[in-house]
């Protein structure tokens, strides 16, 4: 039986930044966090999500999501409406002689990406377990005065 | 043999953080999956973002210790849109008993995993016995 967790990331809030008003949902980050208070170490986490990081520069949104072990050609990524799915499956695995349970790890994620991306300039880099999704920001329209007549 | 034992609260580290976030660090319990046969244990340790150069492996009476540092300094013209660490401290304890050859234990990191193959000693190893 083949396990797949549907998940939808998105964006953390930046309560610093007009941000919220690019954004019409409330957003939930994904890195779980113990309180301080209860432990010094914290342990990875434990649900099928992949951690993502965003971050932002004047042209650009980039996603870095923790994909230990997937290599290039088990990994999938498709934009449609607004959203990133990422498919990992995982092939080739060497035959096992232990008493594990089935190898064939799938995995799929969806992201929503941010409003005002050019989706089809999107580029993507794996890399020692970490993709790294870049998406150029649209241009915002230029101002533009309109004659009256 | 199972996924291991839940988180341990470590008394000799302390969650550093400096004043200004988002360049704390941080410590972290690696996910990682244990199978074995009758050869070997086979334990794959999640280190996305970790090359080769930056683990360090010990093995020394009996207990297994993975350790690994991620850097993620972001570069001058991104800013990060949450709170997150500088740099991540990965570390893993783990027993292994007696039955393990520490010196012949192999260790392989590729896209950000860490394999380690630990060959169980030649006497544990289940033998045919001839009979004469």
């Amino acid at each position: 039986m083949k396990l797949i967790r549907y998940q939808i990331s998105k964006l953390p809030t930046n309560r610093a930044s007009n941000w919220d008003a690019l954004f019409d949902t409330p957003f939930r980050t994904l890195s779980p966090l113990l309180s301080p208070a209860l432990s010094s170490v914290r342990e990875a986490a434990r649900s099928n999500a992949a951690a993502v990081e965003w971050h932002e520069s004047d042209e650009a949104y980039r996603a870095c999501i923790e994909l230990p072990g997937v290599r290039r050609e088990d990994l999938r990524l498709d934009v449609e409406d607004g959203l990133v799915r990422l498919t990992v499956e995982r092939k080739g695995e060497q035959a096992v002689e232990a008493e594990s349970t089935t190898r064939r790890e799938s995995f799929e994620q969806v992201l929503r990406l941010p409003d005002m991306v050019q989706s089809v300039r999107a580029e993507a880099r794996l890399a020692d377990g970490i993709l790294e999704l870049t998406l150029p920001k649209a241009e915002r329209p230029q101002a533009r005065s309109i004659a009256v007549q | 043999m199972n996924e291991t034992s839940p988180p341990s609260y470590q008394n000799s580290g302390s969650l550093t953080s400096s004043e200004t976030a988002p360049s704390h660090s941080v410590r972290v319990r690696p996910r990682h999956r244990s199978t074995y046969s009758d050869h070997a244990w086979k334990v794959e340790v999640d280190l996305p973002g970790v090359t080769k150069d930056h683990v360090s492996i010990t093995i020394d009476q009996e207990v297994l210790r993975v350790s690994a540092t991620r850097h993620q300094k972001l570069e001058a013209s991104w800013r990060a849109l949450g709170d997150y660490p500088a740099e991540k401290h990965y570390q893993l304890r783990l027993d292994v008993g007696p039955e393990v050859d520490g010196n012949q234990v192999q260790a392989v990191v590729e896209n950000g995993r860490l394999t380690l193959t630990l060959p169980l000693r030649d006497e544990v190893k289940p033998r045919r016995i001839e009979v004469a």
